[in-house]
């Protein structure tokens, strides 16, 4: 039978337990923050992805009371009236665009949980390698706390240029709203007095700019600090760089 | 690579190098704390020469200690982290936490 090589473990040997344990705790107090602090950045995303839906159902809605519109107007006459292209078309352009950023901080949202399982399935496991003897069974694959992080940053720095591009189409939906319901509706409209369905319509979109107002105002102070965060970031960067002399 | 590109990559491969030594010895309370040479480059999924380069850049700068200790008649390389590493990785994740004191 061959001898196993004797080790400290087998000897009984801890000489840095103390050093351990506060390796120990700082971990598992960076770990639980670090945990926490990802949850709470699932959450924004998870608000970031429904809340647009509302904008979505009402460009839906608009669209279909457009068409009724082009449908219900009269064929001849000194002022042919009904819809023009530009009161077509800002409904589906906006729905798009909103759907797109929905459909991006999905994507996010279903890619992070998956992240996280993996490091707590990644943790389970080299909890279980408690010796040497198993450095064979060491798993592959990383995923570590610093990868999350990472992962959530680079979404930050991509997601705050589409923000840009959002803000641009909230600003035209709104121009639009404005030009369509209070200007041209009188014009186009051929029914008086209005349905209901028009004043439902109405109130549904003027509900929409209240609720794209507070939700820019959220995006706002979320990526305001978000810029200030990741320029520490930088700055903290390169100090590491210039520590190590690479 | 720009120098962004640059700061990022090294910063990523530094705090996986420290959190790789942390999380082991988070697992193993009651052990000699550190984590071998083989198991970390595993954990930060870098290639041998590449692992090898920052490891001793790291050391060099004084985030991690190394030492030598025989295993039958094997000698194995185990880190362990410094008072300085642990504070590097510490501000990493406040920095990302946003909080002042942990």
């Amino acid at each position: 039978m061959s001898e196993q090589p004797e080790t400290n473990e087998k000897k009984g040997l801890h000489p840095e337990n103390g050093k351990n344990e506060n390796n120990n705790l700082l971990y598992s107090i960076l770990e639980k923050g670090g945990l926490d602090y990802v949850k709470k950045q699932e959450n924004y995303l998870t608000i970031s992805a429904i809340f647009p839906i509302y904008t979505i159902i009402i460009q839906v809605i608009n669209l279909i009371f457009i068409l009724q519109l082009e449908a219900m107007k009269p064929p001849i006459g000194p002022n042919p009236g009904g819809p023009d292209f530009f009161d077509i078309i800002s409904p589906i352009l906006i729905f798009f665009v909103i759907s797109f950023f929905t459909l991006i901080n999905s994507t996010y949202l279903v890619k992070w949980r998956n992240i996280l399982n993996q490091y707590e399935n990644y943790g389970r496991k080299i909890r279980k390698i408690s010796s040497i003897q198993e450095e064979s069974n060491y798993p592959e694959g990383n995923v570590s706390l610093t990868r999350v992080f990472y992962d959530i940053i680079n979404y930050m720095e991509i997601i705050r240029i589409v923000f840009v591009i959002l803000i641009i189409f909230f600003i035209y939906n709104s121009i639009w709203f404005f030009r369509f319901f209070f200007v041209r509706l009188d014009q186009i409209a051929p029914i008086h007095p209005p349905p209901i369905q028009q004043h439902f319509t109405v109130i549904l979109n003027f509900i929409s700019q209240i609720s794209l107002i507070i939700f820019l105002l959220f995006q706002g102070r979320h990526f305001f600090r978000w810029n200030k965060k990741l320029s520490e970031l930088k700055s903290y960067e390169r100090k590491i760089y210039k520590e190590l002399d690479l | 690579m720009s120098e962004k590109s640059k700061y990022r990559t090294t910063n990523i491969i530094i705090q996986t190098i420290l959190e790789g030594i942390l999380r082991t010895d988070r697992n193993k309370p009651n052990q000699r704390s550190g984590i071998i040479k083989s198991h970390l480059i595993k954990y930060s999924s870098l290639k041998t020469a590449t692992a090898e380069k920052y490891l001793s850049k790291m050391e060099k700068a004084g985030y991690i200690t190394s030492h030598e200790e025989s295993w039958g008649v094997r000698k194995i390389n185990v880190y362990n982290i410094t008072p300085v590493g642990r504070e590097r990785y510490e501000w990493f994740v406040k920095i990302n936490m946003e909080l002042e004191t942990l």
